[in-house]
């Protein structure tokens, strides 16, 4: 017996034949991983270090690259504090390897 | 020259370079040196590796990621880009006594601009290590 979509009211019984909530299982996502699968919390990211040199303590929120002498840095406060930016972008970098940390 | 002999000649005061994974190019000051470790910190952040002397790798957390660190080149550097690159150690050391003494301290604008020595010897290094590989 089939339940039709027109058939369903007060008088009908709302459970299906086709599964009850106890026999329910969720289905994949589109991901491929049904909830609760791993049995671990899925935590969110943690967030990108924030830029201590750009104005308001990083209200751009530009994310921290490089610590120089301490204080996480964009890479345009890196450039800024170092006074590399007149020099070639590639050259920039060269500058700024030593000093990277993500 | 064979990995494991070039690691073994590493003795305090030395600068050996080391890649991490995340891209970034240690120029590492030996600071010691037992059987087992060597402990080096990189000049330009004075942050300090534990690098496994027999396989030249130390294990990086920063800031809840942990990358790989490897050893690759132990060439010695020309005098004067030595003397540059410790010069730029002492800063960093000036900056870390600062911050040591007064919690609160703050680097003021402009001091870390690097000079035109400190430059020359940071280009210097950036292709002299990856020229001359263990």
């Amino acid at each position: 017996m089939s339940t039709y979509p027109l058939e369903w009211g007060w008088h009908t019984s709302p459970k299906s034949n086709t599964s009850s909530a106890s026999e329910w299982k969720p289905r994949a996502t589109l991901l491929g991983q049904k909830p609760d699968e791993s049995g671990n919390i899925d935590v969110a990211a943690a967030g990108d270090l924030r830029c201590e040199a750009c104005p308001s303590g990083g209200s751009y929120g530009s994310t921290a690259m490089y610590e120089i002498y301490g204080r996480k840095m964009c890479r345009s406060c890196a450039v800024k504090e170092l006074g590399i930016g007149n020099l070639p972008g590639s050259e920039q970098n060269k500058h700024l390897q030593p000093f990277l940390i993500d | 020259m064979k990995r494991e002999l070039a690691l073994a000649k590493i003795s305090a005061g030395d600068f050996f370079h080391a890649s991490a994974t995340n891209g970034a190019s240690l120029l590492c000051l030996t600071m010691s040196v037992t059987g087992t470790t060597i402990l080096a910190r990189n000049v330009a952040t004075q942050i300090v590796y534990h690098f496994d002397r027999s396989t030249g790798h130390a294990q990086w957390n920063v800031y809840g990621t942990t990358y790989d660190c490897a050893i690759d080149s132990v060439a010695p550097l020309p005098p004067d880009i030595r003397e540059i690159l410790l010069g730029l150690d002492r800063k960093g050391r000036g900056f870390e006594y600062c911050r040591a003494e007064d919690p609160d301290w703050e680097m003021p604008p402009g001091q870390a601009r690097l000079t035109e020595e400190e430059k020359r010897g940071l280009l210097f290094v950036s292709h002299f290590y990856p020229e001359n590989p263990i």
